[in-house]
C-alpha cells in the first residue's frame, strides 16, 4: 500500500534553473497549488545531479524536476543524460518537466525523446501550466497502476 | 656382566629418583642412571640409549606406567621392567605383572631395587644366552644336513652323468638292488628286473659267464669284495664290456649286512685300448721297414729302442766294439769309441743340446769308412714332442750320394775353364752379349756394354736391363721382352738405350729365350748410324709425300714413273701401280695433249719446262670423261753421275680452283652490272672528289640527263645552294666510314626539284683510303607531296588540341604501339623527348587519391571493350592539381575482335575550379544562413527569458492571495528582470554595430600601444589581483586594421583571463605575435581555471554562453570577440587544459578582405 500511495501521488518538487528570480517564483507557485509540498531549488545543476545519485537512491520518493535547459557549465541535456543512468528502480520515481524560454523546436523534440521527460513547458511557469503538467503526470500514474 | 648397568629411570620427581639411585649405591652396583619424564623422552630413549633396564614410576603427571609398559612390548625390547610405585593393591600388582612388568618394588621398601635389579638383568642376560645356543645349534643342524643332502643329490647326478651305476645285495634278504643305470647296461628296463641275480646272469656272455657266476656267488656266501670285468650280451646281440665293484657293508657290531657297488660300461675304454695295442704293433712294423737306422736313447745317452736295421747293422758292423750298440748300451760311449774325434764330439754335442731343447734338431753327415769299403753316414736327432726325456737318432747310409756329388765337382772345374775361355770370347765382341734372366736382370754382360753405354759389365750385373732403356720405349721393350719370354725369338727389335753420360744410343737387338736355363740370350748392336741414314731418308720421303704439290719422278727416255707423291697420284686419279709404267701406259689421255712432246724435249735439251694455268684433261675415274685441270708446271730434268739427264722430276700445282672461281666472278660480275643497268633504282657512284664515276640508267632518268653528261660531274651540281651544306656534311660523314639512309631534296638538270631516298655506302681501297661513295636512289617525290599535307592537317589538328586543352590517344592492339599526342604530353606535363607512352607513365601522373579509382575504370574498359569516361585528378611534380575527363572507345575488326583502343584527355581544371567556388559558395551561404538562425533563437531564448520573468512577477503582483511581504520581493525582481532585459537589448546593439563597422576606416594600428592603453583603463583591476604580462610583438608590432576591434578583442581576452584566473598561482598572461605568410598570427595565452575542450569546443564562441558558474559574466564576450576577428578577415583557435591555461591563437591577414 505505501509504495502504491508513493507512486500515485508526489513527494516533492525539485528545481533546476540558474536564474534566481526563476527559482523563487515557481517555488511560490508550486507551493501555491501544493500546500506545504516539499519544493528544493537548485542554480548549480552539479548538486542536484549530486543528491540524486547518493541521498536519493538510498530513499527514493516521488519527485517532479523541473529543469531548465540553458545554464552555464552543464546544460539541461546533460542533467537529462545522468538521469538516465540511473537504476530503473530509482528512475522510476523520477519525472521531469523541462522549463524553457527556449523557441527553438528542435529543443523540444529532443527532451521529448527522453524517456523520463514528461512535458515540455515554455516560461515562464504559470499556476495553470503547473496543473496541466501535474494532472497529466498523476493520471500517467495511474495508468501504470492497476488498483 | 661387568660393564655398567644402563637403567633408564622414568619418574617426575627428582628427589625419588635420587633416592633410587641412592639405594642402588648401596647396593654397591655399578650403573649410570637415565632419567626421563615424558612420553617423547621415553621413547627417543628406548630408540637412542639402549638400556639394560627399565624403572618405571607408578603414577606420572603426563602419562602412566601401563602405558610406558605397552610402548615398551610395541618394541619388543627384550629387557626388564620393573614398576616403583607408592601403593599397589594386590589386584594391581597382579594386572602389572600380567601386562608384563618383571617385578614391582613400593617406595617404602627401596632396600629390596638393588638385588631386583641384579636379578632381573641376570635372569633376561641367561635368557638371551640360552636361546643364542639353541639358535646355533639348529642353524648348525640345518646346515649339515642341507650339506649331506646337496652332497648325496651331487653323488648321484655324477654317477648319472658318468653312466656308472650303483647296485647292491643284501644278505638276510637275499635280495639284489639296482638302479635303472646298471640295468641299462644289462640291456634291461627297470620294470623287467625282478631283483634276482640270476636273471642278470643270463646276459653275461658266455665266455665269461663261469667266472662271474662263481665271482659273485663266493661274494654272497663268504661276505668278500668284488672287483670284475665282463662282458654282457643284449637283446639286440651287441657285446658290451662291464666293470662291477662292490665292496661289503658291517652293521656297528662287524656284522656283514651287505655289499654295495658300482656297475661301469667300459667298451669303449676297451676299444680304445684295442687300438693303442695294434697301433704301438703297426710303429713297430713301420720302423722295422724303414731304410734308416733307428734307434731312441733317453736324456743320459741309454739307447732304450732300436729298429731292425739298427740291430742288423751293429750285427754286420764290422767295427770290433758295435756289438756295443743294443738296446742298454749308452750311445754317447758308442759314438766316442766308434768314430774319429771331432765327428764323435760334433755329433755327441749336437745330440745334447737336443736332449737339452735348445735345438730342435740336429743333422750332421759323416764319414764312416769300413776298412773295405768308403761309406757316408747322414745323422738326424730329434727330441719327442711328448717325451721330454728322450731323443731319437736316425742314420742313413748316404754313400751313393756322396760319390756322385764328388763326380760332379771335379767336372764342375773342367767347365769352369770352358766357360772362363767363353768369356774372353764374348768380350771380344764388339756387340754387346749379355744374358738376363726371367725378372729382367742382367746375369752376364761382355765388356762391349762398357764403350757402348759407358756402364761395365760388373756395374750392370744383377741390375735390370730396363732401368737404362729409354724411358719412350720401355713400354714397347717390355712387350717384346714378355713376347721372348713366351717363346718367341726376335732378331732386329730396335730400341733406344741412355748411356751413363746421359745420351741416348739407339739398339738393335736380337735375342732368344732359353726354357731350360731360363735365361735370355741377347746380343745387342750399337744403331747410331744405321739410324741417321734412315732419318736422312725418311726426311726426304716425307718431303716427298707431304709436299703441298704434285711431285713425281720419271727415269729414262720412256719416261717410267719411279715414284708418285700422293697429290700427283690424286691428281691423276690413279694408285701407286703407275709406278714402273711409262707415262703413256699411265695416263694416256695426257700424250695427246703434248705433255709427252715436253717431256721430249726437257729429256733431249736437259732445259726445264714450266708453264702456268696450262689446261690439262685428265680421265680421273677412268670412265672416259675428262675432267678440266688447270696446272702450274715444271718438268725438270736431273742428271745421273755421269753428267747425262737420267730423268724428269715432276712438279705441278693444281690450280683448277682458282681458275674456275676467278672465271665464275667474271661471270657474276657481267650478270651483276646488267642488273645495276636495269635496276629499279638509282645507282650512282662517285670518287673521292665527288665526280661521278658511274650512274645507271634509272639515275639517269631520277635526273633528267645522259650517262656521258653525268660522269665527272660533281654530284653537289644536283643540289640546291640551302642544300649544299647537308651535302658536305653528308661526304664529310661517307669520309668517316658511315653509311646511312636518308631524304634529301635535289634538282634535275631541267631544275625540277625532286625529293629521294638515299642510301649511301661509302668506298674505301685496300689501304683504308676513302675512294668514294655508292648510293641508291629513289624518287619520293610524290610520296613526300603526300606527307605534306597530312603534316598539316596534322599540326590544324594539334591547333585545335592546344586550344581545347585536349590531348588524344590510341593503342594499336595488334602491333602493342602505343601514341600519345603533343597535346597529351602538355596536359600530362610531361616531355615528349624524355618520355615514351605507356599506361604506367600515364598512372604516375595521377593524384595519388585518385590512381586507384584510375585503375579500377582502365581495368573495367579492357574487360567489357567498352568506350568509357570518367573524371579524376592529375598531380604535378611542382605539387599543382589538375582536373581532367578521359573518354575513350574501342575498334573492332570484322571478326570483332578488337584492334584499337583509343580516347581523348581533356584538361578541365578551369571549369572544375569554378564548379568548386560556385560550391563552396553555396555552403557558405548555407553556414552563414545556419548561424543566422542560431543567432535568432539564442537573441530570443536571452530576451525570452528575463520577459517570461517580468510576466511571472507581473501576474504575482495582480495576485492578491500572496501577502504583502512577497509582494515587496516580487517588485524588486520584476525591477531586476526589466534591467537585465536592458541589458540584452543594448549587447545585441553591441554585436549588430560591428557588423556595421566593417566599412570603417583601417588604419595601422600597433599592439603595444593598444595592450598598453587597455592595461591602464583596467589598472585597478590588474593591481588588485596581481597579473603579469608578458608581451613579445617583436616580429610584428603592426597591423593594418580597425584600431577599436582590435582594442575590443584584446580588452575581451584579457579581462577574460582576469575573471577566469586561478587562485592557486600568480596569474601570467603572455601576448606574441608573430609574421605568416600573407598575415601575422597573434598568440594569448593565460594559466588560468581553463576550459574543458572535449565538452564546449563547439560552443566556446556561441553567443550567451558561459562555462564558469559562479563568476559573473553574459557569456558575449567571446562571441564578440570572434565576429569582429571575422570581420576583419582573420580567424581565431583555442586550446585549453582545465587547472593549466588557456591559449587563443588569432591570424589577421594584411589586406582584409571585405566578405
Amino acid at each position: 500500500m505505501n509504495e502504491l500511495r508513493d507512486i500515485s501521488t508526489i513527494s516533492q518538487f525539485i528545481i533546476i534553473d540558474d536564474d534566481h528570480p526563476t527559482l523563487f517564483i515557481c517555488k511560490i507557485i508550486i507551493q501555491r497549488t501544493f500546500t506545504d509540498m516539499k519544493v528544493v531549488d537548485y542554480d548549480n545543476p552539479h548538486l542536484a545531479i549530486n543528491y540524486f545519485e547518493s541521498d536519493f537512491t538510498q530513499h527514493p520518493i516521488t519527485t517532479i524536476v523541473l529543469l531548465d535547459i540553458n545554464m552555464p557549465e552543464i546544460s539541461g541535456w546533460e542533467v537529462l543524460d545522468r538521469l538516465l543512468m540511473l537504476d530503473n528502480n530509482i528512475k522510476k520515481h523520477i519525472t521531469v518537466v523541462v522549463m524553457s524560454s527556449s523557441i527553438d523546436p528542435k529543443d523540444q523534440q529532443r527532451c521529448l525523446n527522453y524517456p523520463c521527460v514528461s512535458s515540455y513547458l515554455e516560461k515562464p511557469l504559470t499556476l495553470a501550466s503547473l496543473k496541466g503538467v501535474t494532472d497529466k503526470i498523476l493520471k500517467q500514474h495511474r495508468s501504470l497502476n492497476p488498483f | 656382566m661387568s660393564n655398567k648397568y644402563k637403567i633408564l629411570h622414568i619418574e617426575d620427581v627428582a628427589t625419588d629418583a635420587a633416592l633410587a639411585a641412592r639405594e642402588l649405591k648401596k647396593g654397591n652396583i655399578d650403573f649410570e642412571q637415565y632419567v626421563v619424564d615424558t612420553e617423547k623422552e621415553y621413547r627417543k630413549a628406548l630408540d637412542e640409549y639402549a638400556p639394560d633396564i627399565i624403572l618405571c614410576d607408578h603414577s606420572l603427571t603426563t602419562f602412566n606406567s601401563s602405558e610406558a609398559l605397552k610402548i615398551f612390548k610395541g618394541k619388543k625390547i627384550d629387557i626388564p621392567f620393573i614398576l616403583i610405585t607408592a601403593t599397589l593393591s594386590d589386584e594391581f600388582a597382579i594386572s602389572v605383572l600380567k601386562e608384563g612388568a618383571d617385578d614391582y618394588i613400593l617406595k617404602d621398601r627401596l632396600k629390596r631395587l638393588p638385588s631386583a635389579v641384579v636379578n632381573a638383568i641376570e635372569k633376561y642376560q641367561l635368557n638371551r644366552e640360552r636361546k643364542q645356543l639353541v639358535k646355533k645349534a639348529k642353524e648348525k643342524e640345518s646346515l649339515s644336513q642341507k650339506r649331506l643332502k646337496n652332497l648325496t643329490n651331487k653323488l648321484l647326478l655324477a654317477t648319472r652323468t658318468t653312466g656308472i651305476g650303483i647296485w647292491e645285495y643284501l644278505y638276510n634278504k637275499k635280495k639284489l638292488i639296482a638302479d635303472e643305470v646298471t640295468l641299462k647296461q644289462f640291456g634291461l628296463e627297470c620294470e623287467d628286473f625282478k631283483n634276482c641275480f640270476s636273471q642278470l646272469l643270463q646276459h653275461v656272455h658266455p665266455d665269461d659267464k663261469i667266472r662271474v657266476n662263481r665271482e659273485f656267488q663266493k661274494s654272497f656266501l663268504d661276505y668278500s669284495n668284488i672287483d670284475i670285468e665282463y662282458k654282457v650280451v643284449w637283446k639286440d646281440a651287441s657285446i658290451h664290456s662291464v666293470k662291477a665293484v662292490a665292496v661289503v657293508q658291517q652293521d656297528r657290531k662287524g656284522n656283514p649286512q651287505r655289499i654295495i657297488g658300482t656297475h661301469q660300461d667300459i667298451t669303449e675304454r676297451k676299444k680304445t685300448e684295442e687300438v693303442i695295442r695294434k697301433s704301438e704293433a703297426f710303429n713297430k712294423g713301420v720302423l722295422d721297414s724303414l731304410s734308416s737306422h733307428i734307434a731312441v736313447i733317453n736324456s743320459s745317452g741309454t739307447i732304450i729302442k732300436v729298429n731292425k736295421l739298427w740291430k742288423i747293422f751293429g750285427n754286420n758292423n764290422s767295427s770290433p766294439t758295435a756289438k756295443q750298440w743294443g738296446v742298454g748300451s749308452n750311445y754317447f760311449d758308442a759314438c766316442i769309441v766308434e768314430g774319429d774325434n771331432d765327428t764323435s764330439s760334433m755329433a755327441v754335442v749336437g745330440i745334447k743340446k737336443v736332449l737339452e731343447g735348445t735345438l730342435e734338431n740336429f743333422y750332421l753327415e759323416y764319414p764312416c769308412h769300413s776298412p773295405t769299403e768308403q761309406r757316408w753316414f747322414y745323422m738326424r736327432v730329434k727330441k719327442f714332442d711328448s717325451d721330454d726325456a728322450s731323443a731319437l737318432i736316425e742314420h742313413q747310409d748316404i754313400t751313393e750320394r756322396k760319390i756322385a756329388e764328388e763326380k760332379v765337382l771335379r767336372t764342375s772345374g773342367e767347365l769352369q775353364q770352358i766357360s772362363n775361355d767363353l768369356t774372353n770370347i764374348l768380350d771380344s765382341s764388339l756387340d754387346i752379349i749379355c744374358t738376363i734372366d726371367c725378372q729382367g736382370k742382367f746375369v752376364k754382360v761382355s765388356a762391349a756394354a762398357e764403350k757402348i753405354w759407358g756402364y761395365t759389365s760388373c756395374e750392370l750385373l744383377g741390375t735390370s736391363a730396363m732401368d737404362i732403356v729409354f724411358e719412350d720405349d720401355v713400354e714397347n721393350t717390355r712387350k717384346v721382352a714378355s713376347e721372348i719370354m713366351d717363346g718367341t725369338p726376335v732378331t732386329m727389335f730396335e730400341n733406344r738405350y741412355k748411356r751413363k753420360n746421359g745420351s741416348i744410343v739407339p739398339m738393335l737387338w736380337s735375342s732368344r729365350w732359353d726354357d731350360k736355363d731360363k735365361l735370355s740370350y741377347c746380343v745387342a748392336k750399337d744403331a747410331t748410324e744405321k739410324k741417321a741414314l734412315e732419318i736422312e731418308k725418311e726426311r726426304f720421303q716425307h718431303l716427298f709425300f707431304q709436299a703441298p704439290s704434285c711431285m713425281g719422278i720419271l727415269k729414262g727416255p720412256n719416261h717410267i714413273y719411279e715414284s708418285a707423291n700422293p697429290l700427283l697420284l690424286q691428281l691423276l686419279g690413279r694408285n701407286a701401280d703407275i709406278i714402273g709404267k711409262t707415262v703413256g701406259e699411265a695416263v694416256p689421255e695426257m700424250v695427246e695433249q703434248g705433255f709427252l712432246d715436253n717431256l721430249n724435249v726437257v729429256y733431249k735439251t736437259g732445259v726445264a719446262f714450266a708453264a702456268n694455268e696450262r689446261l690439262v684433261k685428265i680421265d680421273r675415274h677412268q670412265t672416259g670423261n675428262l675432267e678440266d685441270n688447270y696446272l702450274n708446271l715444271i718438268l725438270q730434268a736431273y742428271k745421273s753421275n755421269d753428267g747425262c739427264v737420267a730423268g724428269i722430276f715432276i712438279f705441278a700445282i693444281n690450280v683448277t680452283e682458282q681458275v674456275l672461281s676467278r672465271k665464275k666472278v667474271e661471270e657474276s660480275e657481267k650478270r651483276y652490272r646488267q642488273i645495276v643497268e636495269t635496276a629499279q633504282e638509282g645507282i650512282w657512284m662517285i670518287d673521292e672528289n665527288n665526280k661521278t664515276t658511274f650512274a645507271n640508267e634509272k639515275m639517269c632518268e631520277i635526273l633528267e640527263c645522259t650517262q656521258a653528261e653525268m660522269v665527272d660531274t660533281s654530284n653537289l651540281s644536283f643540289r640546291d645552294e640551302e642544300e649544299q651544306k647537308n651535302a658536305v656534311e653528308q661526304i664529310e660523314r661517307r669520309r668517316k666510314g658511315i653509311k646511312e639512309t636518308h631524304e634529301a631534296k635535289y634538282r634535275t638538270k631541267r631544275g625540277k626539284q625532286i625529293w629521294v631516298n638515299i642510301s649511301t655506302n661509302p668506298l674505301f681501297n685496300s689501304k683504308g683510303e676513302y675512294k668514294g661513295a655508292l648510293a641508291m636512289f629513289t624518287d619520293i617525290t610524290n610520296r613526300k607531296t603526300i606527307e605534306k599535307q597530312l603534316a598539316h592537317s596534322e599540326s590544324s589538328l594539334k591547333e585545335a588540341q592546344t586550344l581545347a586543352f585536349i590531348g588524344n590517344w590510341q593503342i594499336d592492339l595488334v602491333s602493342k604501339t602505343i601514341e600519345w599526342s603533343d597535346e597529351l604530353y602538355k596536359v600530362f606535363a610531361l616531355d615528349k623527348e624524355k618520355n615514351i607512352p605507356s599506361e604506367e607513365l600515364f598512372l604516375s601522373c595521377i593524384h595519388p587519391d585518385d590512381k586507384e579509382y584510375v585503375q579500377q575504370q582502365i581495368s573495367e574498359g579492357k574487360k567489357t571493350l567498352k568506350g568509357c569516361s570518367f573524371d579524376y585528378r592529375l598531380l604535378s611534380g611542382d605539387g599543382i592539381v589538375k582536373y581532367c575527363h578521359s573518354q575513350s572507345k574501342v575498334d573492332f575488326d570484322k571478326n570483332n575482335q578488337p584492334v584499337r583502343l583509343y580516347g581523348v584527355v581533356q584538361d578541365i581544371t578551369l571549369r572544375k575550379l569554378s564548379e568548386i567556388e560556385r560550391i563552396k559558395i553555396v555552403h557558405d551561404l548555407i553556414e552563414r544562413n545556419k548561424e543566422l538562425e542560431q543567432f535568432t533563437y539564442i537573441v530570443s531564448h536571452n530576451l525570452r527569458a528575463p520577459v517570461a520573468n517580468i510576466i511571472s512577477f507581473t501576474d504575482a503582483l495582480g495576485d492578491e492571495a500572496y501577502p504583502e511581504s512577497l509582494q515587496k520581493e516580487f517588485l524588486a525582481h520584476l525591477s531586476a528582470s526589466v534591467s537585465k532585459l536592458d541589458d540584452v537589448i543594448r549587447d545585441l546593439n553591441d554585436v549588430l554595430v560591428i557588423k556595421q563597422k566593417v566599412n570603417d576606416v583601417k588604419e595601422l594600428s600597433s599592439f603595444s600601444t593598444v595592450v598598453e592603453n587597455i592595461q591602464v583603463s583596467i589598472k585597478n583591476s590588474i593591481e588588485q589581483h596581481k597579473i603579469n604580462f608578458y608581451t613579445d610583438f617583436s616580429e610584428a608590432d603592426n597591423v593594418f586594421c580597425i584600431k577599436t576591434f582590435l582594442h575590443s578583442i584584446l580588452y575581451n581576452l584579457i579581462t577574460n583571463s582576469i575573471k577566469y584566473r586561478s587562485h592557486h598561482r600568480p596569474t601570467v598572461i603572455s601576448i606574441q605575435s608573430k609574421r605568416k605568410q600573407e598575415g601575422l598570427e597573434l598568440i594569448f595565452s593565460d594559466n588560468g581555471l581553463g576550459i574543458d575542450l572535449k565538452k564546449n569546443e563547439d560552443k566556446i564562441f556561441c553567443l550567451y554562453k558561459r562555462f564558469h558558474s559562479g563568476i559573473e559574466g553574459k557569456g558575449i564576450g567571446l562571441f564578440m570577440t570572434k565576429t569582429q576577428i571575422e570581420t576583419l578577415g582573420g580567424t581565431i583557435r583555442v586550446s585549453s587544459e582545465i587547472n593549466v591555461g588557456t591559449t587563443f591563437t588569432i591570424y589577421l591577414p594584411f589586406h582584409a578582405a571585405n566578405s
